[in-house]
């Protein structure tokens, strides 16, 4: 009689455990499914390359980066209600320390700059910085070129 | 005596037995519930974020060819139809695979695009064309 009792004890214990091993694996699955692939890093790289190839050719940069139109190079979104980009581009004078700026263009959200100055981590939009060596009517500039993309909701839980 | 202790063994094994076939049943339909849960919705996005990608950093007069053979597989098993699971408008790609709302993700390469689906290969074929 006990050994029966003792038998039913433990399959009470046993479906227990396994409805503890259940609800971990639904929350875990859940967790993982629902978590979006974040390809910010990959977007702002080619949108990066993409105003590159507009503004340059052979390490030339083809025209003035103030009148420069980044809306006939790229298009940047229609998805969201606010944008959801920050591109600044920087013509900056070769070997320069001060008022080194010859000009600049800034379009899209100028609030997404900050995530450029630090790492923030977790909810915030993706930064991309670079500067490259190129030359205009044979005199070498500095180009910088700064995107930031926002997209949080599709990218990060 | 014999037959008691017979018939005692006999129920430990008929529950053993039960206690085997609803604990497969358990782990089966969680195995199950984890493979339907991280697919289509996962798939659409996959897909989707991968057209994006592709878009964004096509060329002017390129054409591509995506292996989409799982979507068609995934729209099959949803009953969705594949003819409409991929497209592209006002610089959004949709993919809908099953009933449910699809997922859709947004590019910013500024040409015209034209998705068309080749049914016989389970290829999706992605034209670049000029700029709108």
């Amino acid at each position: 009689m006990n050994k029966n009792g003792g038998d039913d004890i433990l399959t009470i214990w046993w479906w227990l455990v396994a409805g503890i091993v259940a609800v971990a694996i639904f929350i875990m699955v859940t967790i993982y499914a629902s978590k979006p692939i974040d390809i910010r890093n990959i977007e702002s790289a080619l949108l990066t390359e993409k105003i590159l190839d507009c503004i340059s050719e052979d390490g030339k940069i083809l025209s003035d980066v103030s009148i420069f139109d980044i809306d006939s190079c790229v298009n940047l979104g229609t998805e969201y209600s606010e944008k959801q980009f920050f591109v600044k581009i920087q013509e900056l004078k070769a070997d320069c320390k001060e008022d080194c700026l010859i000009s600049e263009k800034i379009s899209g959200r100028s609030d997404f700059e900050i995530y450029c100055e630090k790492e923030y981590g977790g909810k915030v939009p993706v930064c991309k910085e670079i500067s490259l060596l190129l030359s205009k009517n044979g005199v070498n500039e500095i180009l910088k070129i700064k995107t930031v993309i926002g997209k949080v909701d599709k990218n990060v839980l | 005596m014999n037959l008691m202790k017979n018939k005692k063994a006999g129920n430990i094994l008929m529950i053993s037995v039960i206690m085997l076939i609803l604990n497969i049943m358990l782990f089966t339909g969680l195995f199950y519930f984890a493979v339907k849960k991280t697919g289509t919705v996962e798939l659409e996005e996959i897909y989707a974020k991968k057209i994006a990608v592709i878009l964004d950093s096509a060329e002017p007069g390129m054409q591509i060819s995506f292996d989409v053979k799982k979507a068609f597989d995934y729209a099959e098993e949803n009953k969705a139809d594949i003819k409409t699971a991929f497209s592209v408008n006002d610089n959004i790609v949709y993919v809908k695979l099953s009933n449910s709302r699809g997922y859709y993700y947004s590019f910013f390469n500024s040409e015209n695009v034209d998705l068309s689906l080749d049914e016989e290969n389970k290829v999706l074929n992605i034209k670049v064309g000029v700029k709108k």
